[in-house]
């Protein structure tokens, strides 16, 4: 069976396209161009890269009173989706829906792209990547950005054994793939039955790791009482939450592109499932974001005034962006119609996605647009006033002190931005052009 | 570096903490340091450090220590080692960024030659025999077309280096030229001081604060134009001293300050003369003290205003010992007693109230009345109410601070230059004076009145280098050269008016181009030559037909003594001058040299630049007379030496002699001869009492209230009045020595680069201004762009602004083209150099503001 | 031993004196100051605050607080942040791997990154070919760690190391030394005799944002005007 599936395998794999049309014949095309496109996208992205180290950060548009932007941003966005992954196959395992068990493979790969992307777009942040390897030399075990490290590293080997151990039949009965000469000696029914027993365990022990990559990143911010905004217990939390919406939706996009229109329908049940996960994770995390506005706000301090004028001030577009697309997602995956079609599926994915990298952007404006030494000065009758800062440059026309930086990726920042995009493009894409990754029904 | 050197025993550290306290200063840590220098011990570079002076116009003088590597200074740290530890650690923000000046872009190189119209065109590199000869031959041909006097030279303080100035007044001097004196030049000469003391200006050292039990400042901002010695004030008021700051702005030192007393601008007057009015009429005076020292008992003609001189008076004659430039005048205390004005020894029932009749040796009887008498009739009008009417300040807080100032154990008044650079400056001076004198606070620890502007004061004789042989000079004062010649001048103008200027240590295209006048004469043509020798590219060198590149107190040996603090210290060479740079002196000489060979004797030919002006100081400290006896060359090298004066252990209070062992006034204010300032007061006398004709005629006889611009700006047109409605003052700032370090990158970047003017926040929103906003001050004069800060300490009706940017920050326009050069009459009454002249007044100038653009 | 610093609000004059020692001797480049004076509650340095003639002008200085509990050290992946033997929290110039963790975490804002090449910066400010201003050589603590540079390494941060090129000889820092207003202090904060231990006991000493828990070893003394 496997051999008849081949072809169908490959016409799938056809529909692997980023507009989502489904080209006239099922061919390998398509998705060489996709492949091809990531290649260039990647090769733009280090060539940035290359100029940011022969220039220093001062290419970027972050400066000392704003000293993380849209790489540490995207990065949070990427660890956010490479959750799904593990946590649809495992629900697979524990709440045992057989009807998605046609998507761990995808899921699997999902989040080891997502993984490696989130991994590969820490590096440019770094003032001396030449340096990296000082995070093994002289671990400073205090720092959640080792723990984050240390989970980061582990997660990724986990999803790949998982991609690889439900690999290992079809390698075996093709006689392919990589790491699997142990397989030579051993009946496909005994491989069928290792993939199968390890399928199950690794996502089981992937549920947690998926919990600790989130916990741990957020707690990088959570940690640090400078800065209000980060310094809340429900960031952690909220990080799942956000994680399993924007993961799963991951998962259901790779899916819908896979089983492309025509097998829509043969997995309509499966799609269904993961869009409710989607939309009942958005509830979770639109409970915690009003939680925490209310704790912010009810008290009145002074710093919650500042951060209430960024969000709905200052920064009330980004803001709208980060909770209205979600919200309409989440109603719009509840409601019959969302639910429903392949495009309607696709469209509210991409809305969520849009969404939650709003989300993402937004740790960082409110938390470095309010100076964490801000005194207040009764006997003047002011109630706030933020120390000027240190610009970090000195540049005609522009104060070397300032209160607050309008911070908008630079040029340079944008391109570099694209690395990961490329990078999770680039895996499944090849991924799905060599291997088979939605099984038949029979 | 090794263990031994991290580990700081707790010995170490206990000398090092308590070095910084109040008293020792940084003097324990120095110590420490030099130490640590020295010892070439592994881990330390082979660095040196060299002990000059930093000294520009702020005459601040501090002592620095310049951290040498490879002849660059890397570092500058106080020295701190001056003898009496309070006075540790001298500088500020300027002094220790110097670096940034030695080596910065726009350090000069080479000479330059303007070879087209200056001001326009790009100057032109040129060897220095290119430079020296051409400078040479045109000065010869300006002085035998126009006559020698018609070159003027501008040098700036003298006592911020004896010698190099020196040099320059010595080639002047030779050669005829015209002396331009900086004080008045600069505004900086507060006429009261003359007029009502006969000295040219005095002051308590700033270690004498501490023994004021009240200071009363006066729009003086200490601490922002005094950096090192303000600690003293701070000191004085914690040590339980009042302090109460006069001024129109919200200042660092009215935030200091016990009290700030808002009031209107060049209102002091008013002020001092309320305060006054109340310590006369409730007897709070010193009743002994004033019939001692000041004319105050002396008789006046009640028709003519005259004071009635011993010689006219029926059976009085003028004692024979009575020099020529004095004047005998006459008392009554039931008999009239003929005012000694050698001694100070009047009886104390001497009439200071009532009338008399006085029997003339013409036959003629005349009414008399004493000064005392007039100046209480004529303080009747400053009632509180007319005060608060003109000053803005409450007639409860007028008669509050009167009594405290009156009961003051030791009152000290201090008197600020921006509030004396206005047009009735010498007026609000003699006011303020009554305060200490009527309540007998002159001459004593912690008490009198002093002016901490630029400190001129000459601290010992210079004839020997200043003036070769005692030649005449030709002083002609700066504001003739911008207002033009007036019928009423004293002083000699050339008579083919001023032709050339030599510059050095000024910048006068911003700081003295009054209503543009300078650039316009250039222009014009009228001056045919501008020589400026200085360290860097200035508004002025860039005016300039020839910049001959100087050198920084880092490169050159100079000896310098200003007035602020009593030490007499050298500038010692740290490195070599950079590039082509020279001293003046060796500028001068070859200059004079070339101008006429017989000139080169004068200047130590065939010595070294260094060696020559060492010889230079060894002559001065030895015919320095007594405030410098003893003190010599190798003394200086290892360190500051305070110098002497008649007072007990040659502390610097003004007057001592003349209070504690009545001698007559006016002490001699160097380099004058006692008999040019002498004829100032007479009496012998503090005088309040000026009887010659300008002060009659223009009402000033006696300390008066004068409101600002009406004898000016309005004089000048009577349509400002209604046209220009805000007062421009220029004040000084923390971050530039006037024009010096307007290019200093941190002190830029300290400001964001921005000149800015300081608003009221009312007349902002009238405006329509906002923090921030780019806004116009302007007159008929001039237009000036800048940056607004909107400041509820400032007052109505006042566009501050913080003076010295060069043209190149204002587009262009210099910040003095708004400002006039009015000259008072009084001011001409006598003319000594830079003791009896006109004074520029700064702050006499309106000008209206718009805004421009949005902050961005 | 740890050393520790109180600046006497009531003596500072805000002449920003220090700020400009501490950036010369410790070679700061261009737009970069680890010592910064500015008027609480004013939009620019020395402008009053307040309100009908109820003014005030107050002068805060703001360097590395140097806290005993120091978030910057224990976020700092790598250990490029430390706190040596006398209670100094120090940058190893040498390990730091430029994250910026360490700016976020610090509720003072001290941290400086160096975004591009410092002799690049100074280049363009246009001093003399090759000057460099600020103590000359490199200083390592006795681990050999980097602890003064110079010129910084780009992509590296950096602050206040209570000048350790000094006051690991026995010396004061430059801010303390310079200040002209004698108005900053410094010594043992374990050692009860000393004038900094003396100066926190007699004169109600406050820390910034104590509420956070950093427990620095700056100390301010409030001004005493308003009490007299
Ligand atoms: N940092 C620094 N220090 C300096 C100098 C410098 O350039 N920079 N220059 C030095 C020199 S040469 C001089 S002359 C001195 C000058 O120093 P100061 O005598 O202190 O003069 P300013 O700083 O110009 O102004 C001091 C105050 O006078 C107030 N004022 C203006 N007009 C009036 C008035 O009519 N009445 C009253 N009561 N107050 C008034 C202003 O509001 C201001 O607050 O500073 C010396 N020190
Ligand atoms: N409107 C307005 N105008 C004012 C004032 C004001 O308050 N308002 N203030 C007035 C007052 S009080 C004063 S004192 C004057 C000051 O006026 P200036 O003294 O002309 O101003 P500075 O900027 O001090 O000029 C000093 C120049 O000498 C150079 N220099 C420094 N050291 C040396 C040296 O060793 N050798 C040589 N050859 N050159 C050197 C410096 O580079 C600088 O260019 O400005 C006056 N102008
Ligand atoms: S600029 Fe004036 S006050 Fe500052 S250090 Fe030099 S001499 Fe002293
Ligand atoms: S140097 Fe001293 S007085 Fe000046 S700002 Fe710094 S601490 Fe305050
Ligand atoms: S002030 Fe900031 S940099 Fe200094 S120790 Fe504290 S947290 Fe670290
Ligand atoms: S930037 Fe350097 S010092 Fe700061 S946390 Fe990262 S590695 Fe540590
Ligand atoms: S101790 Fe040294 S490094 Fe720290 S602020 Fe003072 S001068 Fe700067
Ligand atoms: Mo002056």
């Amino acid at each position: 069976m496997r051999v008849d599936s081949q072809p169908a395998a490959f016409s799938n794999i056809g529909a692997v396209n980023p507009l989502g049309l489904r080209p006239k014949n099922l061919t390998e095309k398509p998705l060489n161009k996709v492949i091809g496109i990531s290649i260039i996208a990647i090769l733009i992205s280090l060539s940035a890269w290359g100029y940011q180290l022969s220039q220093g950060l001062i290419v970027t548009n972050m400066r000392n009173p704003f000293s993380w932007g849209l790489y540490i941003a995207t990065f949070a966005f990427f660890v956010g989706i490479a959750a799904g992954g593990l946590i649809v196959s495992s629900s697979v395992y524990l709440f045992d829906l057989e009807k998605l068990k046609p998507f761990t493979r995808i899921a699997s790969l999902s989040a080891f792209a997502s993984v490696l992307a989130a991994g590969a777009m820490i590096l440019p942040d770094m003032g001396r990547i030449d340096r990296i390897l000082n995070i093994f030399f002289h671990p400073n075990f205090r720092s959640p950005l080792v723990w984050d490290v240390m989970v980061i590293s582990a997660y990724m080997v986990v999803t790949f054994l998982s991609v690889y151990v439900q690999l290992l039949p079809d390698w075996k009965s093709e006689g392919r793939g990589f790491f699997n000469g142990w397989t030579k000696s051993r009946s496909l029914e005994e491989v069928q039955k290792f993939s199968k027993k390890w399928s199950k365990r690794i996502s089981l022990i992937g549920l947690p790791f998926a919990i600790l990559l989130h916990t741990v990143t957020a707690l990088i911010f959570a940690t640090q009482a400078s800065r209000g905004w980060w310094n809340t217990a429900i960031l952690p939390p909220d990080f799942i939450a956000v994680a399993i919406a924007s993961g799963t939706a991951l998962v259901m996009l790779i899916g819908l592109l896979v089983a492309g229109k025509e097998r829509f329908t043969e997995y309509n049940d499966a799609f269904k499932i993961l869009a409710s996960i989607v939309a009942g994770a958005l509830v979770v995390h639109f409970f915690f974001v009003f939680v925490d506005l209310v704790i912010h706000g009810w008290w009145g301090k002074q710093e919650a005034h500042e951060l209430f004028s960024l969000l709905f001030g200052r920064y009330s577009l980004v803001y709208a962006t980060e909770l209205l697309l979600p919200g309409f997602t989440m109603f719009y995956f509840f409601s019959a119609r969302g639910k429903r079609s392949y495009q309607s599926l696709i469209f509210g994915s991409v809305l969520l996605f849009s969404g939650v990298f709003a989300h993402r952007m937004m740790l960082m404006f409110p938390a470095f647009n309010a100076i964490p030494l801000t005194l207040s000065l009764p006997a003047a009758g002011i109630e706030s006033w933020a120390y000027p800062i240190s610009v970090g440059q000195l540049r005609d026309g522009m104060p070397s002190f300032v209160t607050s930086w309008s911070y908008v990726p630079s040029l340079v920042e944008g391109l570099l931005a694209i690395l990961p995009f490329g990078i999770v493009t680039f895996v499944v894409s090849l991924a799905l052009k060599l291997y088979a990754f939605l099984p038949e029904k029979h | 570096m090794g263990k031994s050197k991290m580990k700081l025993s707790r010995r170490q550290f206990l000398k090092a903490a308590t070095a910084t306290g109040v008293l020792l200063g940084g003097g324990g840590a120095v110590a420490l340091t030099q130490k640590a220098y020295a010892s070439g011990e592994v881990g330390v570079p082979n660095l040196k450090t060299v002990r000059t002076t930093c000294s520009p116009n702020c005459t601040g003088a501090c002592g620095m220590n310049a951290v040498v590597e490879n002849d660059q200074i890397k570092s500058i740290i106080q020295a701190a080692d001056y003898p009496d530890p309070e006075y540790n650690p001298r500088g500020c923000l300027k002094g220790l960024s110097m670096m940034n000046l030695i080596y910065g872009p726009d350090r000069l190189k080479t000479p330059l030659i303007q070879k087209g119209k200056a001001g326009k065109d790009e100057l032109q590199e040129a060897s220095w025999n290119e430079a020296l000869d051409f400078t040479a031959q045109r000065l010869k041909e300006i002085a035998e077309k126009y006559g020698p006097e018609s070159i003027g030279v501008a040098f700036q303080v003298g006592g911020t280096g004896y010698v190099h100035k020196g040099a320059f007044s010595r080639l002047a001097t030779l050669a005829g030229w015209s002396l331009h004196h900086a004080y008045d030049q600069n505004g900086d000469l507060p006429m009261f001081w003359p007029m009502t003391f006969g000295v040219q200006s005095e002051e308590l050292e700033p270690a004498e604060w501490l023994n004021s039990s009240y200071v009363a400042v006066f729009g003086s901002n200490i601490m922002a134009t005094r950096l090192p010695d303000a600690h003293f004030l701070v000191e004085a008021r914690n040590k339980g001293a009042k302090m109460v700051v006069f001024d129109p702005n919200y200042s660092p030192t009215a935030a200091k300050a016990d009290e700030w007393v808002q009031i209107n601008g060049s209102s002091d007057a008013a002020v001092g003369l309320g305060i006054a009015k109340i310590i006369v009429e409730e007897n709070l005076y010193k009743a002994d003290f004033i019939r001692t020292f000041t004319d105050l008992p002396i008789l006046i003609r009640t028709d003519n205003g005259k004071r009635i001189k011993a010689d006219e008076v029926q059976g009085l004659v003028k004692p024979a010992d009575v020099p020529t430039y004095r004047e005998a005048y006459v008392v009554y205390n039931g008999q009239f007693i003929i005012v000694n004005p050698e001694k100070l020894d009047l009886p104390l029932d001497t009439l200071l109230e009532g009338e008399v009749e006085v029997p003339l040796k013409t036959g003629e009887t005349v009414k008399a009345k004493p000064t005392f008498q007039l100046l209480k009739e004529s303080l009747a009008k400053y009632t509180p109410e007319y005060v608060q009417q003109e000053s803005g300040i409450k007639p409860e807080t007028l008669k509050k601070v009167a009594h405290e100032m009156a009961t003051a154990k030791a009152l000290h008044v201090i008197y600020g230059a921006s509030n004396y650079q206005w047009y009735h400056g010498d007026l609000k001076g003699r006011a303020l004076a009554l305060l200490p004198v009527l309540t007998g606070n002159i001459g004593k620890p912690g008490t009198g009145i002093s002016t901490y502007a630029g400190q001129y004061r000459i601290r010992f004789k210079l004839a020997e280098w200043w003036t070769p042989e005692g030649r005449a000079q030709n002083w002609v004062p700066f504001l003739y050269v911008l207002n033009g010649p007036t019928k009423t001048m004293k002083a000699k103008w050339p008579k083919n008016g001023i032709k050339a200027l030599v510059l050095g240590w000024g910048n006068p295209f911003d700081q003295h181009n009054m209503a543009n006048k300078l650039r316009d004469m250039v222009d014009k043509g009228d001056l045919e030559l501008i020589v400026t020798m200085d360290f860097q590219k200035t508004t002025t060198t860039e005016y300039s037909h020839v910049v001959l590149p100087a050198v920084s107190w880092y490169e050159k040996t100079e000896m310098v003594a200003t007035p602020v603090h009593p030490f007499l210290q050298l500038q010692q060479p740290a490195i070599k001058p950079l590039y082509e740079g020279k001293s003046e002196l060796w500028i001068i000489r070859e200059l004079a040299k070339r101008y006429n060979p017989d000139f080169e004797k004068y200047f130590y030919p065939g010595l070294d630049e260094n060696q020559a002006a060492e010889k230079v100081i060894e002559l001065l400290l030895q015919t320095g007379g007594p405030n410098v006896a003893g003190i010599t060359l190798e003394q200086l090298k290892k360190g500051p030496v305070r110098l002497k004066s008649t007072v007990p252990g040659n502390r610097q209070i003004p007057f001592y002699d003349q209070i504690q062992n009545k001698k007559p006034f006016p002490p001699v204010s160097l380099p004058a001869k006692i008999e040019q300032t002498a004829q100032f007061v007479k009496s012998g006398r503090i005088e309040f009492y000026k009887d010659e004709d300008a002060f009659l005629q223009a009402g000033e006889a006696l300390p008066t209230h004068k409101p600002p611009f009406v004898e000016s700006e309005y004089a000048l047109n009577p349509q400002a009045k209604e046209k220009y409605t805000f007062a421009y003052i220029t004040r000084n700032a923390i971050y530039r020595v006037h024009s010096t370090h307007s290019n200093n990158v941190w002190m830029n970047e300290l400001q964001d680069g921005k000149p800015r003017v300081w608003l009221n926040p009312q007349d902002a929103a009238e405006k329509g201004i906002k923090e921030g906003d780019t806004v116009e001050l302007y007159n008929d004069r001039g237009t000036l762009t800048v940056f607004a800060v909107v400041d509820p300490g400032v007052g109505r009706k006042v566009a501050v602004f913080e003076e010295g940017w060069w043209a190149r920050y204002l587009k262009g326009q210099s910040y003095n083209s708004l400002t006039y050069p009015f000259i008072k009459p009084t001011n001409e009454v006598y003319f000594v150099p830079g003791i009896w002249a006109p004074n520029t007044a700064w702050n006499e100038c309106l000008c209206d503001v718009r805004k421009v653009g949005d902050a961005q | 031993m740890r050393l520790g610093m109180v600046i006497d609000l009531d003596k500072c004059i805000g002449c920003r004196t220090c700020t400009v020692s501490c950036k010369s001797h410790n070679a700061q480049p261009p737009g970069i100051w680890w010592n910064r004076v500015f008027t609480p509650g004013s939009e620019f340095h020395q402008a009053a605050v307040g309100n009908d003639g109820h003014l005030q002008m107050n002068f805060l200085p703001v360097s590395c607080q140097m806290c005993d509990n120091a978030p910057c050290e224990k976020v700092c992946p790598v250990g490029a942040t430390y706190t040596d033997e006398r209670g100094v929290v120090l940058v190893d110039y040498d390990r730091c791997i430029g994250c910026r963790y360490c700016l976020a975490a610090c509720p003072y804002n001290v941290r400086q990154f160096n975004w591009e090449d410092p002799k690049k910066a100074k280049a363009r400010v246009g001093y003399e070919q090759g000057y460099e201003y600020g103590y000359p050589t490199d200083v390592r603590d006795k681990e050999g760690q980097l602890v003064y540079t110079p010129s910084r390494p780009v992509g590296v941060v950096e602050k206040c190391t209570f000048c350790f090129q000094y006051t690991s000889k026995g010396e004061l820092p430059a801010c303390v030394r310079s200040c002209p207003a004698k108005a900053r202090f410094f010594g043992d904060l374990d050692d009860p005799e000393s004038e900094v231990s003396r100066l926190i006991r007699e004169r109600q000493a406050i820390r910034l944002k104590e509420e956070l828990g950093t427990q620095p070893k700056v100390y301010y003394l409030p001004a005493s005007k308003p009490n007299r």
